[in-house]
């Protein structure tokens, strides 16, 4: 079973052409892009392309939206978002669902690191929902079921809104329907 | 200081107590007292010290029932602290298979250099997949700096990487496991319809097994007792209630309840009925369902009996549940045209196929259609921190994180005898296979695991298995005398701390938890312990462990974590003692699911519908033969309907204690005011007692194929006939500690419970389903030595 769940998650990264490469943001979890009009989020799997010293070249891909056509998303069950565009023509179909969307962003907001691309997340589950109780094995929910239990106590952890989305948007990832494990 | 000696002389029982073990020289009469506040699971309270004795105990605020908050000056003073780090002779010594001895032989004192070095050895030989952190979520303490379950991740995490933790909890386990896709959330710590709604609302008020009065004297907070002034709001308003219970409860009787006294463990089959008969009688709330639920017409068969054969009538539940069928219906009539709040309690869970019993009180609530109307629907935590109580909503102080735990491998809360004596077992487990890992070594502080552990025989026989098991805490409890080695801890009025925001549900308060006295022996603070063993590892580990900063400064940094940092000074906070917040005006308005009722589409719930889900496909594509898509009606493995009441004609039930938190209070005079013989009380009806010959106050053996135990027993009208309670949490005791199975000598029910799980699913515990036998004990007995000291060798 085990073998098959990683077997799920190589197989997205080369149908989907991910290296491993992330978009890091310092600060939060959104990086608008408004020449690109485009935005992209923190942790997405990232394809280079090219660079240059100030700037790189990426491909993201993902599913499509299924009623907005502007974003994609990590999964099939759309709730994990990689990217938003302004106009959905950024967005070149691969097939019927997926997609993907080339565009430049700053060289600071690439690491190679998943650990440092994910650290804010992370950092945040582990401190503020550890307080009482231990931690419940990440990879061991589904992102559904993420939601609801984080949603339930986080009155409890007293987490601001940006804090809450750093922290689901951690929990999404690496859950058991999610696209990536956490490292050893 | 205004308050006299005179005053104090005439106060309580507890101060008598208390000033019976001091030494009163002419000289304190003159000794200036201090009063220290300080707050606890019982409430928070003041300490008055003389001569660095505590003389007495004072609640801070408002309380009418300060009893368990006064038993903390002999709690304190006990006899059973454990003074000094011992270890076990054989384990000290190394002697081969020394292990089949725990709890049977005597322990020798050591230094706390040696204890420390002795505990590093074995974890640093130990690889983290074999440590079972075995504090879990335990009740300590509401201190945040020596809060043992955080503590004890952080450290493993710290030093270790991480260790093996349980899955679920030993309270709602099965409902953990449930809620969360039935209803999108786990309800049964969410902040509930606030009072003031339900005085102002609730027609009908279902206590479906539920002790409101009794469980909300504690919290996992500093309790606030503040249900106590609704209460007598509630006895004196219009509402009826209803009480569903086996027992005639403490709450059933102060509210002059109906009671229901059904069979334990069939709730289940008469929601059913109530159910059918709504749908018959097409008195259901129709639009309900179809606006705001998921799935009836995949149940519907089922509960008509077309997918069964069997229609789950009224009737039909009658001969389950031993509830007259016209009752059934009357009940289900007046609900369903009246607002009622059916008020579900954790204990019914508890039991065998316990994911059916929340999940039928939503279905069921969903038929009769107030949920999220003010006062009416269903709630799962009245009875708990508080329920009830509008919340603040402010920040409280941080605490501790623990950090990530790199071991993957977990135990559900009812597998960990199965764990001990069965490593590498493949089970079910929510749809997954789960192996059982190896457990090597346990490591428990603050926490009482032989005592809330069910079956105890079974639980020491894995228990010897291990190579290690290390206890810390500050008395010796029953898991202390099973230990290798123990560390002694400090009590709360001994250290420094701060408390959780508190109430639970209020959230409106945060106590400075002052240092009241010195420990005269050797104990130290679950902090400083876990430091020094972080600091035997290594200057890194003990570095991450504190941060390089004092017990003060990690008090004042949590405290300025909370919103009241941004108005009152950290100084001003722990001079006065506490803080309180006041409750925005908005907040005693909340009614639970309030939002969805209004717009399911703008706040839909956190399910694969955003609706209630009835049918759960999730739940169905488990394909297990004790857990369907839909609540359904299951047989329990022991119950008054079974075949096995031809051997144990009584259904056993392990309530929460009346006078304890769980194992804690089992240690001071209060016991003695509800013991019988010294031994924990039993609860019969007089029609049982009359047919076993049992009159009150006699001593009784009650037992099973798990086990036997003594206990005094009460007789009362207030349990139903066939069934016997003995609250849980009394300290374990056997009779003979050199045999296996010895009779239970203390009346700790978890001596007859069973480690079977609630089903493969959510693999809860199940200690609401036990059948027993009962008869009178004859001749002489040992005394109940469970407070009294394992053999000690000094050095």
């Amino acid at each position: 079973m085990k073998n098959i769940k990683i077997f799920f998650i190589v197989a997205l990264f080369v149908s989907f052409g991910w290296s491993s490469s992330f978009v890091y943001i310092e600060k939060g979890i959104k990086l608008p892009l408004p020449d690109e009009g485009v935005v992209v989020y923190s942790g997405t799997p990232v394809k280079i392309i090219s660079k240059d010293k100030n700037r790189v070249k990426v491909r993201i891909a993902g599913y499509i939206g299924k009623k907005d056509k502007k974003s994609l998303y990590a999964t099939k069950n759309r709730k994990l978002l990689f990217a938003t565009v302004k106009k959905s023509a950024l967005i070149h179909k691969i097939d019927k669902d997926r997609g993907e969307l080339k565009i430049l962003l700053p060289a600071k907001n690439i690491t190679n690191d998943q650990d440092e691309a994910w650290e804010s997340g992370s950092d945040l589950f582990y401190d503020k929902c550890t307080k009482c109780h231990h931690a419940k094995i990440v990879k061991n929910h589904t992102m559904a079921e993420w939601n609801v239990l984080f949603n339930s106590m986080k009155y409890k952890a007293k987490t601001n809104k940006m804090q809450s989305a750093e922290i689901l948007r951690f929990l999404r990832a690496f859950s058991k329907d999610g696209i990536l494990r956490e490292s050893d | 200081m205004s308050i006299s000696r005179r005053k104090f002389l005439q106060g309580s029982v507890a101060a008598t107590v208390a000033l019976g073990a001091t030494s009163a020289g002419a000289t304190q009469l003159f000794s200036p007292i201090k009063k220290i506040p300080t707050g606890s699971h019982f409430g928070a309270f003041y300490a008055y010290v003389q001569d660095g004795k505590i003389i007495d105990i004072e609640p801070q605020g408002k309380d009418s029932r300060p009893a368990m908050i006064k038993a903390w000056i002999d709690r304190n003073y006990s006899k059973t602290r454990i003074k000094y780090p011992y270890v076990r002779k054989s384990f000290l010594e190394n002697r081969p298979n020394n292990g089949l001895l725990r709890g049977k032989e005597e322990f020798v004192r050591v230094s706390w250099d040696k204890a420390v070095k002795l505990v590093v050895k074995k974890l640093k030989e130990t690889p983290r997949e074999s440590i079972y952190n075995g504090t879990t979520d335990g009740w300590a303490h509401p201190g945040l700096v020596n809060y043992c379950p955080t503590l004890a991740g952080r450290f493993f995490n710290i030093v270790k990487g991480g260790s093996v933790n349980i899955d679920g909890d030993f309270s709602v386990g099965a409902a953990l496991r449930t809620n969360p896709d039935v209803v999108g959330d786990i309800e049964v710590y969410s902040l509930q319809t606030a009072h003031e709604q339900i005085l102002a609302n609730t027609e009908v008020y279902v206590m479906w097994g539920a002790d409101l009065f009794k469980t909300n004297k504690i919290d996992f907070a500093v309790a606030n007792r503040k249900n106590d002034e609704y209460y007598i709001k509630y006895r004196n308003s219009k509402m009826k209630f209803i009480c569903i219970d086996p027992i005639k409860t403490e709450t059933a009787k102060m509210f002059n309840a109906e009671c229901i006294h059904i069979r334990p463990n069939t709730d289940v089959a008469m929601m059913l009925a109530m159910m059918n008969y709504l749908y018959n009688t097409k008195k259901y709330n129709k639009s309900f369902i179809k606006k705001y639920t998921d799935g009836f017409d995949k149940f519907l068969p089922y509960l008509l009996g077309k997918a069964d054969g069997v229609p789950k009538t009224p009737e039909w539940a009658e001969k389950i549940t031993e509830v007259p069928a016209s009752k059934i219906k009357e009940l289900a009539d007046l609900f369903v045209s009246h607002r009622t709040l059916i008020a579900g309690n954790w204990s019914m869970q508890r039991a065998h196929h316990g994911e059916q019993v929340q999940w039928g009180i939503i279905t069921l609530a969903s038929m009769i259609g107030q949920i999220g109307l003010p006062g009416g629907g269903f709630a799962f935590s009245m009875h708990y921190g508080g329920g009830g109580q509008a919340s603040a909503g402010k920040a409280g102080p941080g605490g501790f994180s623990q950090g990530r735990n790199r071991v993957d491998a977990i135990i559900p809360a009812s597998r960990i005898n199965e764990t001990l004596l069965h490593p590498g077992r493949v089970i079910n487990f929510m749809g997954s296979k789960l192996k059982l890992p190896h457990i090597k070594l346990m490591y428990v502080a603050g926490a009482n695991n032989v005592g809330h552990q069910q079956d105890i025989n079974e639980l020491i026989k894995g228990l010897r298995k291990l190579d290690t098991l290390i206890v810390q805490d500050p008395w010796w409890t029953p898991t202390a005398k099973m230990a290798d080695i123990v560390l002694p801890a400090t009590t709360i009025l001994e250290r420094n701390d701060i408390s959780l925001l508190s109430g639970s549900y209020s959230g409106d308060k945060i106590y400075a938890m002052k240092k009241v006295v010195d420990n005269p022996y050797e104990a130290k603070d679950d902090y400083e312990i876990y430091s020094l063993l972080a600091k035997e590892f290594g200057e890194k580990e003990y570095k991450k462990f504190t941060k390089g900063k004092t017990v003060m400064e990690h008090i004042k940094d949590f405290y300025e974590e909370s919103d009241a940092a941004k108005t009152i000074s950290f100084e001003e906070f722990w001079n006065k003692g506490y803080i309180e917040y006041q409750i925005p005006k908005e907040a005693y308005k909340y009614v639970r699911q309030g939002d969805f009722r209004k717009d399911p589409i703008k706040y839909p719930l956190k399910t694969e519908s955003g609706k209630i889900q009835i049918f759960c496909k999730k739940f169905a594509d488990f394909g297990y033969n004790d857990f369907k898509g839909h609540v359904t009606w299951f047989e329990p493995a022991e119950w008054l309907g079974s075949k096995l009441t031809k051997k144990y004609p009584l259904h056993l039930l392990s309530p929460h204690a009346t006078y304890r938190k769980h194992s804690q209070l089992d240690n001071v005079w209060i016991a003695d005011t509800y013991k019988i013989k010294g031994r924990e009380p039993i609860r019969i009806n007089p029609k049982d007692a009359k047919k076993y010959g049992i009159s009150h106050g006699d001593l009784v053996e009650v037992y099973n194929d798990r086990g036997r135990l003594i206990v005094g027993a009460v007789v009362t009208d207030d349990i139903r006939e066939g069934v016997v309670a003995i609250e849980e949490g009394t300290w374990y005791s056997p009779e003979n500690p050199m045999i296996d199975n010895s009779r239970g000598n203390s009346g700790q029910p978890n001596v007859l419970t069973s480690s079977r799980p609630t089903s493969q699913a959510a693999q809860a515990c199940t200690a609401n389903t036990v059948l027993v036998a009962i008869k009178k004990v004859e001749g002489e007995v040992v005394p109940n030595m469970a407070h009294q000291l394992p053999k000690l060798i000094e050095m």
